[in-house]
């Protein structure tokens, strides 16, 4: 059987619901390995908790998820996931390289500790990201894109098939907007997918190759030729902003 | 103050009387305990859910001395134990299910629960059994009371919650610190949180014999509050938390050997108060003075 063939997300009639509202409906796609794909809708279109459902995180009403061909249980070690800068405490008594190795707890044993042979990916980590004058610092000392670097670094030590990053460009500067395009590209290159919640909708082009279009339902997932077109755009968006982005094509 | 309350504060520490001994151990121990378990608490954004535990122990405290009829530690531990997890699966509940703001569900459970057992207190003082039994105490806490036999079940008690917290300091730093990132990894982190769950509640119910229910939050919080001052490092903060927990239980352990009759509680507060004030000024990492003279240079 050949790898390729089997895609790297497969989602079938994913459906969430908060309380009453219906946060996800009958969301199904398939997304190739070595895709670098960005999860694309206006707000609250469910992107975040798209990837969410997908981890188990929110119960789905109904629905099946699979990654590599098989359930999420079984695929954890091969999906390393990066959370919302928002959902975590800056605040907390951690330092940089302690942070990079908390990638490497699930490959480790519950009673071991992180060894020199997880020191050295964290460093070799950290310098791909630029961080490595950091290496002592307590995260609270940096800036959002620091630390939004050093959960990329984390990342990179989880040496995954699978990267899954909710909103990692929200908030950060331009230096660390380049270094995480830069990663994204790298870690495609080497055969991993990448998969995005994004926002702004101009870097599209540039950053990615596939696009997951949603507004609470798929409204389209594929290489960007075929999925970020001006007309799902619209479907998503509506008509006004499906104009600006026309425009800012037209001017680039 | 007369020069016999005096000498008694210093006959604690020759230690001549084992008794004073006991007391010394056991204060150090439950100050140590309730201030790790606290630290967790504290990282984990949860810190007022001990105090609702303390709380919510009073009346599986009384209830186990009114169904057994002892004063034994471990029998009125299982009442506290038991009445406190309960209160817990009641705040579960009221968030979860009936969609309760947090705060509003601990309000609702740590005063209902109190407020129960300090009815059955009462009740129970009237008789001429319970009037003995000196569960009042508990309310703000009564060092001098610890027995050896009691020292030896929080000797093991000790070593096992703080052999688990060094064992797995890792993963702990990890499921507090990052919970989604520890569950997309496949960490067992429900099991981690259920687990500092259950070290808060010994923690409160072991603790008040120390500190008493009314003033649990303190013992819990201010020494991971003042460690917070000193250090950027998950270790050196529970360690430290530890120590400023040993300090403060063994103060008050001799003011309370030396005025038996004087809760231990407010002395704890007193001594912890002294420490985080301490802390706020001179703490290495981001204490006032520290950050002042960073501002000058």
């Amino acid at each position: 059987m050949s790898a390729d063939m089997t895609p790297a997300i497969s989602v079938r009639n994913l459906s969430v619901r908060y309380r009453e509202t219906e946060a996800l409906n009958g969301v199904g796609f398939d997304l190739p390995e070595h895709a670098l794909a960005a999860i694309i809708g206006p707000n609250g279109a469910g992107k975040s908790t798209l990837l969410k459902a997908m981890l188990g995180f929110i119960p789905a009403v109904s629905g099946e998820v699979r990654f590599f061909g098989q359930p999420l249980a079984a695929a954890r070690r091969e999906i390393a996931y990066v959370p919302q800068r928002a959902e975590i405490d800056w605040d907390f008594p951690i330092d940089v390289l302690q942070t990079v190795l908390l990638g490497r707890l699930a490959h480790l044993p519950f009673w071991r500790r992180p060894g020199k042979a997880e020191r050295k990916l964290a460093l070799d980590a950290l310098e791909a990201v630029g961080m490595q004058a950091f290496v002592d610092r307590p995260i609270r000392a940096l800036s959002g894109g620091q630390q939004q670097r050093v959960f990329l670094a984390r990342a990179l030590v989880q040496e995954a098939r699978l990267y899954l990053f909710d909103e990692p460009f929200a908030g950060v500067d331009a230096t660390t907007e380049q270094a995480i395009a830069q990663v994204f590209r790298q870690l495609r290159d080497e055969g991993a997918t990448v998969v995005s919640v994004h926002h702004d909708l101009s870097t599209v082009d540039e950053y990615f190759d596939h696009a997951i279009l949603l507004k609470r339902e798929l409204i389209a997932c594929g290489p960007l030729a075929q999925a970020f077109t001006p007309a799902s755009i619209q479907r998503a968006y509506g008509g006004r902003l499906a104009a600006l982005h026309g425009m800012a094509e037209g001017h680039g | 103050m007369n020069a016999t309350l005096h000498e008694s504060l210093l006959a604690f520490w020759r230690l001549d009387d084992p008794n004073a001994l006991w007391v010394l151990a056991g204060a150090c121990l439950l100050g140590a305990l309730a201030a790790v378990a606290g630290g967790f608490a504290v990282l984990q954004r949860r810190a007022l859910l001990g105090d609702a535990l303390a709380h919510a122990a009073l009346p599986g405290v009384v209830i186990a001395f009114l169904l057994t009829g002892s004063r034994d530690w471990p029998v009125l531990l299982g009442g506290a134990a038991a009445s406190s997890l309960l209160g817990m699966l009641a705040l579960d509940w009221l968030t979860r299910r009936a969609h309760i703001r947090q705060e509003a569900a601990l309000a609702a459970v740590l005063t209902s629960f109190f407020a129960l057992g300090i009815v059955l207190l009462t009740w129970l003082q009237k008789n001429p059994v319970g009037m003995q039994a000196g569960l009042d105490k508990l309310l703000f806490g009564q060092a001098a009371a610890l027995t050896l036999d009691d020292l030896r079940l929080l000797a093991l008690l000790a070593l096992a919650v703080f052999g688990s917290v060094v064992l797995l300091l890792p993963r702990l730093r990890w499921v507090v610190f990052d919970p989604l990132h520890a569950r997309a990894s496949g960490a067992n982190e429900a099991a981690y949180h259920r687990l500092l769950t259950l070290l808060l509640v010994l923690a409160v119910v072991t603790g008040m014999q120390l500190v008493g229910i009314v003033l649990m939050a303190a013992l819990l919080l201010i020494p991971a509050a003042a460690a917070r001052f000193w250090t950027d490092r998950l270790g050196s903060l529970l360690l430290l938390s530890a120590l400023f927990g040993m300090i403060a239980g063994a103060l008050a352990a001799n003011v309370s050997h030396a005025l038996p009759r004087m809760p231990t509680g407010p002395w704890v507060v007193v001594f912890l108060a002294l420490i985080f004030a301490a802390s706020l000024l001179f703490g290495r990492a981001r204490g006032l003075l520290r950050a002042s003279s960073r501002q000058g240079s």
